[in-house]
């Protein structure tokens, strides 16, 4: 167990825990800050994980969940709006 | 214990508690829009310092320019997904306020 | 005509050349096959790249604006980082921090109830996508709208001081 590991093992449940809960609870749109919070916490624990078990590999793990996470909350972003507009201007895109 | 060691150390002790500071206001500040701010401290404090504790303990070198791309990719994406979210959240509560009802989106 | 090609070949080939780089130093060891398959990805990712340029024609204003502003960046962090520090401290004191958005009728749009108002103010002659994402950068204001040159902010905290990043961009605040 080195800092590295601990620091890890300390942001699983303390990060992620609080998203999730928040993820639960509310209208749709009101969701969408924890799902982004918990991509940002999943970047960090897989960095602190690579270097904690010596195994590298897994920061390319670590960049495609920082490319991809802010993809998927646009993606859901974009699908909360698709309703919105289709029924504010009769017939979106 | 060498110099690049306690720097890599406080570095990552400062990144984690940015990214501690991001989840407890998650989860305890009161008002949505409050909870948006929530994200800040985490993509532009807490990931880059963190890949910064990573890149100086690694040394110069491939792995550390991938870190540091990674906290680059991260601060710069952080603004603009708080942006989108927080439009998606001020056009809810719009359509809300109107009395709408919201169907299924498209 | 000219100046256009010119601008396309600029587009493309520095994008191109960024995108290549990025496959070297993040994703392999070279060997011939890969980095002509890296190679001719980055110029697909280049002529992504020429199509959106074409389709946005993105120009920077300001850029001294701006400058003064990303200088100023890093003590803001710092100051507002504090200051949702106390936020959360004040809210965990106060007890009871669960608050469900309620599914029923908001006051207004825009917030419900007990929620802070969100302020508008007006940078000068800054480009204000990019004032916008300074601003958001920070954790004491989050850009929700941007018209025109206006932009719709949520603040966190005291109002009526701006950060040193909206000062250094020239944002006013009417009314």
């Amino acid at each position: 167990m080195n800092a590295w590991l601990l620091a890890a093992c300390v942001l699983l449940p303390s990060g992620l825990g609080p998203c999730l809960w928040r993820a639960c609870r509310g209208e749709p749109a009101r969701r969408l800050p924890a799902m982004a919070l918990a991509g940002v916490m999943a970047v960090a624990v897989f960095l602190l994980t690579a270097r904690g078990l010596h195994r590298t590999s897994y920061v390319d793990v670590a960049l495609v969940t920082a490319v991809l996470a802010p993809t998927g909350t646009l993606v859901f972003a974009r699908c909360l709006a698709g309703g919105a507009r289709a029924e504010g201007a009769g017939g979106g895109d | 214990m060498t110099a690049t060691h306690v720097l890599a150390l406080a570095l990552l002790w400062c990144g984690c508690a940015a990214l501690l500071l991001s989840a407890a206001a998650l989860a305890l500040l009161p008002t949505p829009y409050g909870r948006l701010h929530a994200l800040a401290p985490a993509t532009s404090l807490g990931v880059p310092l963190l890949c910064l504790a990573l890149a100086v303990d690694a040394g110069a070198g491939r792995q550390a320019a991938k870190l540091l791309v990674i906290g680059a990719l991260t601060a710069v994406s952080g603004p603009v997904t708080t942006m989108v979210i927080g439009r998606s959240m001020a056009a809810e509560d719009r359509a809300a306020g109107s009395g709408e009802p919201q169907g299924p989106p498209a | 005509m000219a100046h256009r090609v010119l601008a396309t070949a600029a587009t493309v080939g520095g994008w191109s050349g960024l995108l290549f780089v990025l496959y070297l130093v993040l994703i392999t060891d070279v060997t011939p096959l890969e980095a002509v398959v890296g190679g001719s990805l980055a110029v697909l990712g280049g002529v992504a790249a020429e199509a959106v340029r074409r389709a946005e024609h993105p120009r920077v204003h300001g850029r001294r604006r701006l400058a003064a502003a990303f200088a100023a960046l890093p003590w803001t962090l710092f100051a507002e980082t504090a200051q949702l520090a106390v936020a959360v401290a004040r809210a965990a004191g106060r007890g009871d921090p669960s608050a469900v958005g309620p599914a029923a009728t908001p006051a207004r749009p825009g917030g419900h109830d007990g929620d802070r108002p969100v302020a508008v103010r007006v940078p000068a002659d800054t480009d204000p996508a990019l004032a916008a994402a300074l601003l958001t950068a920070t954790p004491g204001a989050c850009v929700l709208d941007i018209a025109g040159r206006e932009l719709t902010v949520h603040l966190l905290g005291d109002k009526a001081a701006p950060s040193a990043v909206e000062r250094a961009l020239g944002g006013r605040r009417p009314a």
